[in-house]
């Protein structure tokens, strides 16, 4: 009989498994299992309630156990009819391939929540009159507000490096863009004059600037014959400013420009891109999300970010978005199914951190400054090549249509095309006069042929000088910018984690959920372009290990599909449940809405990846306090490797940096000779106007 | 001589400038920390007040869930005691599995009616809803906390420390335990 004695809320909510048997699935597929027992890792889990081996024993014991039993089979044919009645098609399955595990089996998912965040390993002893003394440990323990603020200096200098480095990169660039500017403002002058008189201090005013570019040639030219009078070095300095300024102004404005109109498209579109939901509150993994979400930003003092989930085999997390207001964690369903809430929160506060910390912003900018000279280029190469009017067509589209729906995905995707074309030389125009018969035979005929051949050969130094500088940039940006931000983003992450330690006081948790993402972590297809905003890079997951879990997977699917069946049925329901698993990889190989960027928007044109390596990110949460195995540090040698063959290949190394120099240089040098013509031009204009 | 008297003045000026410049940012950064600090007290009470108006309803409502569950699984025990208890008396042992087989049918009928109407998924959700309530609480308390601290070493710093405390900023306290007992690690027993 049942009595008031029968099992308690309190003891099924000390042992949820008291509840349910699970029913052992046919095709042996293990259960996930609880945290491994590690006896390094003390803390939460001490507190946490015993589990009872058996259901209390008491009068009512025969019928709490039919009660199980009832239950346990109950829960079987519930799933099996959910999952009969479900299969409408294939692409059906992923939906309700969360629902369709036994619910019994996913009661075991998401961990016992573990009370108040725990203090790290210097927890409170009671009894200790001084609970921050130091504490010696497995490692030598930095507390994580000194590693946020040597993080913080990092950035601060390494932020100086990198603005540095992207003027530095742009003045090639600005040498093209000078004339241009000059003509504009001598014309616009030129305009106002006839309605407002002006003043002879203007045309003196440009007279002076032209003398100071003058007496820089002049420089150039007695350098020749010999060491440089000192008096000729002050005008010649500020002829140089004067040659350099006006690019430089005017692309700091359109970098504003685009920050502004790139902030403002909001994140829509592009989470859109990556193929992401909602999370429903239903599902108690999702639900504990949301909640640990929620925890996060109050221990951060932030407004709660929206959360949005993807689902497929990769498990991976990434904050998007361009200010806290604005912020969306995507996190991919897999992440809740291989981690406990601990290792969840971890990783969650990682990302919050970010938001905290003003990474939306440093990324926005840094992602900015490619789209702005993607712009410039764009803008330069548009009398000679169709597809950079196409790409500033579409620009326009997202300027006309900013409150339209879908005004997010074209933000989007000019911002891609955008990006993409810093370094493309695509004159389509030039070699249709130019280049080879074939091309030749591309070009229209009549009036509009010859036009195109004028407009082609009286730009030309505009064409070559931007080619030209094109390569500089390129050069610049490989050899100096790349490992610049490279290096600043991985401080950030480095600060994100100290920081996320900070709001968790729980260095383990976001450990070992490094560590699991070790296994299953990897790039989300589609999702290139925001690389550096996810937590692993690209290339984290151990792909051996992946697969195997992945053949193990599809063994245990078929053998659930053919399970109790016999003969041509069983073969049949083998082929279906093949096939359901052969469409659902190539689903996930086919979201690439937006994947023709192979990196990142901001790791693009590099050679050092943006994310710091796992071992050293673990490295520096175990000086924070986290107990991290040794197998998990062990990055086989790759960094003694590193250095090693650095040693070896610095001449060559050295070699390759001095011929970028070179090109760098001579590209520059190019530049000006070609830009000299229009200079004259422009010149000559002004003499004529004035 | 008279210019050196000028330049004299405009250094001075500038110092000057630069030395309430300086001040303005460092009074403007403790404002914003003691608002901050007072921001986050306030934020512990919301959570608080979450605690207090949420938890007796979801507790209500997963003990109302339970209740209609076990009349049913009651109903089910009953006739299968009685089917055993019936023991070899075929007629009754009939009767009695009859009984039993429209209990398990209408059990069955229920459960897949109401498919969400599982005590463990409710438990299950109830103690994810608690721990969550109380992980809220102590996060909102870790904040304070954080903020006060920062709040203190901002007044507590070269050069704020000259002219802070005339200027109206106090030492703000941290959260700490009153009761003792409530440091001590709580006994689990069934």
């Amino acid at each position: 009989m049942i009595d008031d004695d029968a099992p308690t809320p309190r003891a099924f909510a000390a042992d949820p498994d008291l509840l349910v048997r699970r029913p052992e699935p046919p095709g042996g597929r293990p259960d996930r299992p609880s945290p491994p027992p590690d006896s390094s890792r003390p803390g939460p889990e001490s507190q946490e309630p015993p589990r009872p081996e058996r259901p209390p024993a008491h009068d009512g014991g025969q019928d709490a156990a039919a009660i199980h039993a009832i239950e346990g089979v109950l829960g079987a044919r519930l799933a099996d009819r959910r999952r009969a009645g479900a299969r409408p098609g294939p692409d059906d399955q992923d939906a309700h391939a969360a629902d369709q595990q036994p619910a019994a089996a996913r009661a075991a998912g998401p961990s016992r929540p573990t009370g108040p965040p725990a203090a790290g390993s210097s927890a409170i002893r009671p009894g200790a009159s001084q609970p921050w003394a130091h504490v010696a440990g497995p490692a030598d323990r930095t507390s994580f507000f000194a590693e946020q603020a040597r993080h913080r200096r990092a950035t601060w200098r390494l932020s100086l490096a990198t603005a540095a480095a992207v003027i530095l990169a742009g003045l090639p660039l600005s040498l093209v863009v000078t004339p241009l500017v000059y003509l504009a403002i001598i014309l616009f002058t030129k305009a106002m004059s006839v309605v407002v008189p002006l003043s002879p201090a203007v045309p003196q005013l440009f007279r002076a600037v032209a003398r100071s570019i003058g007496s820089l040639m002049d420089v150039v030219e007695a350098s020749d014959k010999g060491p440089i009078p000192l008096a000729m070095v002050g005008p010649a300095a500020v002829g140089v400013v004067m040659l350099l300024l006006p690019g430089v102004l005017i692309m700091l404005a359109v970098w504003l420009l685009l920050r502004r109109l790139f902030s403002g498209a909001g994140v829509g579109g592009l989470v859109i891109g990556l193929g992401a939901r909602a999370p429903q509150p239903d599902d108690l993994e999702e639900r504990q999300l949301l909640n640990v979400v929620e925890e996060m930003a109050i221990a951060a003092g932030l407004p709660p970010p929206r959360v949005m989930l993807l689902d497929g085999q990769i498990a991976n997390a990434a904050v998007v978005g361009s200010c806290p207001e604005d912020a969306v964690v995507v996190v991919s369903r897999r992440l809740l199914d291989e981690m406990n809430r601990d290792e969840t929160q971890g990783i969650l506060a990682h990302q919050i951190a970010s938001i905290g910390n003003g990474d939306l912003g440093i990324a926005l900018s840094m992602v900015t400054v490619f789209r702005t000279w993607g712009l410039v280029n764009t803008l330069l190469d548009a009398p000679i090549s169709s597809s950079a009017r196409a790409t500033l067509w579409r620009l326009l589209g997202v300027l006309r249509g900013r409150t339209t729906d879908d005004a997010a995905l074209r933000a989007a995707e000019a911002a891609r095309l955008l990006g993409s074309r810093v370094s493309t030389v695509e004159w389509e125009d030039v070699n249709m006069v130019l280049g080879t018969d074939e091309e030749k035979a591309r070009a229209p005929g009549g009036i509009v042929g010859l036009l195109l051949k004028i407009r082609v050969f009286a730009l030309f130094p505009i064409w070559a000088a931007s080619g030209l500088a094109k390569t500089a940039l390129l050069v610049l940006v490989m050899a100096l910018l790349s490992p610049m931000l490279a290096w600043t983003w991985r401080t950030r992450r480095y600060l994100a984690d100290a920081t996320a330690v900070q709001l968790t006081r729980n260095p383990d948790g976001i450990a070992h959920g490094l560590m699991s993402l070790l296994a299953r972590g990897g790039g989300i297809r589609g999702g290139a372009w925001a690389d550096h905003l996810f937590v692993v890079g690209g290339g984290v997951t151990d792909r051996a290990r992946a697969q195997k879990e992945d053949l193990e997977a599809l063994q245990a699917e078929l053998e659930q599909e053919s399970a109790g069946k016999s003969g041509a049925e069983k073969v049949a329901a083998r082929l279906r449940a093949g096939n359901r698993y052969r469409q659902r990889l190539q689903a996930e190989a086919d979201n690439t809405d937006g994947g023709d960027q192979d990196q990142s928007e901001i790791g693009q044109m590099g050679w050092l990846s943006v994310h710091p390596t796992l071992q050293s990110r673990l490295k520096r949460l175990q000086a924070m306090g986290a107990h991290v195995s040794a197998e998990a540090l062990d990055d086989g040698g790759a960094g003694k490797k590193m250095w090693l063959s650095l040693l070896i290949f610095s001449p060559f190394l050295a070699l390759v940096v001095f011929l970028m120099g070179v090109v760098v240089v001579l590209a520059t040098g190019l530049v000006i000779v070609f830009m000299m013509i229009p200079m004259a031009l422009v010149y000559a204009v002004f003499e004529w106007l004035f | 001589m008279l210019g050196a008297l000028v330049g004299l003045v405009g250094i001075v000026l500038v110092v000057a400038v630069v030395l309430v410049a300086v001040a303005v940012m460092i009074y403007n950064g403790l404002v914003g920390q003691r608002n901050q600090v007072q921001n986050a007290w306030a934020q512990i009470d919301v959570q608080l007040k979450r605690r207090h108006d949420l938890i007796p309803n979801l507790v209500n409502a997963v003990k109302g869930f339970m209740t209609q569950e076990r009349e049913i699984l009651e109903r089910v025990t009953q006739a299968r005691a009685s089917a055993i208890s019936a023991g070899n008396n075929v007629e009754a042992r009939a009767d009695a599995e009859n009984a039993l087989t429209g209990a398990v049918r209408s059990l069955f009928a229920v459960a897949e009616a109401y498919p969400t109407l599982r005590s463990n998924e409710n438990m299950l959700a109830l103690q994810e809803e608690l721990s969550s309530t109380e992980n809220r609480i102590a996060f909102a308390r870790q904040f304070y906390n954080d903020a006060v601290m920062a709040y203190n070493t901002g007044q507590q710093q070269f050069p704020a420390v000259l002219f802070a405390a005339n200027l109206g900023f106090r030492q703000a306290t941290l959260f700490e335990l009153t009761d003792p007992t409530e440091r001590a690690v709580p006994t689990v027993s069934f």
